[in-house]
């Protein structure tokens, strides 16, 4: 239900937004202005996430569940708190220091037991990104 | 046309243009094989790293890594009954059968072998197609463009997925999302709430790097793939009859994808379940598909590269994607601030004569690729998941960073990749989401300029024939999406 509340919560914006720039019409420069495409494809929104919603509703009722996330039992809901460590680290750090810890953690997430390999592996991708993107492709790096 | 084509040849085997022809097949096979990659996190990732290079030698790799992995697909299918692309889902069917028997050298013969002739074909009607549509479109105004783009939208979101609601959802919102930001035409700013940040918009690289780089790994952790093939491929080359009905199947595979490849929302994934379909449907023993018959390898296979390469068509003449790896080169296109549309082939006729050139020897270069180094390219599933899974996802990391070298881009595509995880993990498609996200603007400055023209009149849109005809073919496919979905069933 997540995803229908996200839409509907988009569409109120749109709608919020359509609403108060559709005061602000160029009669002859743009008859319909900034605000009124964003009104209508808010409304169409709006609708289709309230069918959503509601057909959800419905769903649950007759006792259909949807497809667990289990972002917090799973690999991915851990690989994604890392990835925005890395980057709260990256910015305060520097890139090489949170990418090398990063890079080691991120394996033992993905299913690497041992620590000594972790580290290895880590160490090397990490010199392997800042030689190529940083030398090699001349990239800004955070 | 053969002038430029020519020209294009001559510009296309320049020693940098071939090195990233090279480079870009051999990578879209590479990703093609592994079963947890895509061409599409591939060609996310890299939309920064590309924007270093030339805006040719660009286009020509990501084109490469396009149909490079249509190639690989089928390496892993056959091999060992594990899908690289969802577009070769089909051709584990037959393909893994034939590999039980001892046939394995064959079934990934004749999947090169069909590839390769659909790929040429296909860039053989690209070349004639293309200049054509091009010139036609010239008489194209802003009425017209708007319908052609309500109708490409349309069009998805009845193909992409299960359900209409949720294709139309998830188009809506990317459109939406598109207009976060100052308005083009008034300067005004909209959906930025006053957040200094959100009033350059939202870029599409962080939101194509997280929707299917950050999302992709995320998915792919869940579902490891541990099996590497370690028997023996047999003989290479299918003789005889076997040839024969191959090369057939390789031929109808190609109509049909070049076809279907022109049209939007009916991505490879979709056209080679249509291909086998209606291979096992003509076939004089339908009851032997599934039990290693070679027209169910050849038929889907010509079909997704031939599908591949037709998608090409509407993207260079007129700046439609048919495909969200096709919107991602439409937004490279827009990166190099490269025309979209009609216009690429009159202003810049020399670079997409190049592309189109490279098209034909990346063909060549994947067909010797594949051959003989097939049992490499099946041995790359040796590479565990833990090493690649952190290395895609620290270049994403970097990917979004170096675009304008800010965090927020970091943290937006972040955020597009939890999304792209759930929307994968409850069966949303993606694919509306991001066209929406890319025609949203293209469609508002097509909407407004027609009402400008017509003093703010609607009737504009039905007055013009064209784009009556357009929104009439839209209106249509919305009504019949659930008849059309039950006959094309979609896979992202």
């Amino acid at each position: 239900m997540i995803l229908e509340i996200i839409l509907l919560v988009i569409a109120a914006a749109g709608l919020t937004e359509g609403a108060r720039l559709s005061k602000s019409v160029l009669l002859f420069v743009d008859p319909v202005g900034p605000g009124w495409y964003l009104f209508f494809m808010s409304c169409l929104l709006f609708i289709c996430a309230l069918a959503l919603l509601v057909r959800q509703f419905i769903r649950r009722k007759a006792g259909q569940r949807e497809v667990s996330l289990s972002l917090h039992k799973g690999p991915a809901g851990r690989a994604l708190i890392l990835l925005l460590l890395y980057g709260v680290a990256a910015t305060y750090l520097g890139y090489l220091p949170a990418s090398a810890m990063f890079f080691i953690l991120v394996q033992r997430i993905f299913g690497e037991r041992s620590w000594p390999r972790c580290a290895v592996i880590g160490a090397s991708i990490t010199a392997c990104f800042y030689f190529v993107f940083s030398y090699l492709a001349g990239m800004p790096l955070p | 046309m053969e002038l430029g084509l020519l020209d294009g040849f001559v510009r296309a085997c320049s020693p940098m243009n071939l090195w990233y022809c090279f480079l870009g097949s051999m990578l879209g096979t590479f990703v093609g094989v592994l079963p947890a990659v895509g061409p599409a996190a591939t060609i996310a990732i890299l939309l920064p790293v590309t924007a270093y290079l030339d805006a040719t030698q660009s286009i020509i790799m990501l084109a490469g890594i396009f149909y490079g992995a249509m190639y690989g697909g089928s390496t892993t299918s056959i091999l060992m009954n594990i899908p690289g692309e969802a577009a070769s889902v089909p051709t584990c069917l037959d393909g893994y059968q034939m590999t039980k028997q001892g046939r394995a050298g064959e079934a990934l013969a004749i999947a090169a072998i069909g590839s390769f002739i659909a790929g040429t074909v296909g860039a053989l009607f690209l070349s004639f197609a293309a200049p054509l549509l091009a010139e036609f479109a010239l008489a194209f105004g802003s009425p017209e463009y708007f319908g052609l783009m309500f109708f490409s939208l349309t069009a998805l979101f009845s193909f992409s997925g299960n359900s209409l609601l949720r294709g139309a959802s998830a188009g809506l919102a990317g459109i939406l999302l598109a207009t976060v930001g100052i308005d083009p035409m008034s300067g005004i700013q909209r959906m930025a709430f006053g957040i200094p940040k959100l009033l350059s918009g939202l870029d599409v690289v962080p939101v194509l790097i997280g929707l299917f780089g950050v999302a992709e790994v995320l998915y792919g952790a869940e579902e490891q793939i541990v099996s590497v093939y370690e028997g023996k491929l047999g003989r290479m080359i299918p003789r005889g009859k076997e040839l024969t009905k191959g090369l057939w199947a390789s031929i109808r595979g190609t109509v049909i994808g070049i076809v279907t490849g022109v049209f939007p929302g009916l991505m490879p994934s979709v056209v080679t379940f249509i291909a086998y379909d209606i291979e096992k449907r003509i076939s004089k023993y339908p009851e032997k598909f599934g039990t290693g018959v070679i027209e169910g390898v050849a038929s889907p296979e010509a079909a997704n590269n031939a599908n591949c390469q037709a998608g090409f068509i509407p993207l260079f003449a007129l700046g439609i994607p048919t495909t969200p790896i096709a919107a991602m080169l439409l937004a490279s296109l827009m990166i190099y601030g490269l025309p979209v549309g009609p216009m690429l082939f009159k202003q810049h006729g020399d670079f997409a004569w190049a592309v189109v050139a490279s098209m034909y020897i990346g063909n060549v270069m994947l067909l010797i690729l594949n051959l003989p180094l097939v049992g490499l390219w099946a041995r790359l599933c040796l590479i565990p998941y833990r090493i690649i899974g952190p290395i895609v996802l620290g270049a994403v990391m970097v990917g979004a960073y170096s675009i304008r070298n800010n965090m927020f881009d970091v943290w937006t595509s972040i955020i597009f990749g939890l999304a792209g995880y759930v929307m994968k993990k409850r069966g949303w498609p993606i694919a509306p989401l991001i066209l929406g996200f890319i025609l949203g603007p293209l469609l508002e400055q097509h909407f407004r300029a027609s009402l400008q023209g017509s003093g703010g009149s609607m009737l504009i849109f039905v007055q013009r024939p064209i784009c009556a005809v357009f929104i009439f073919l839209g209106v249509l496919l919305i009504l019949m999406s659930r008849k059309l979905y039950s006959k094309v069933s979609v896979q992202e």
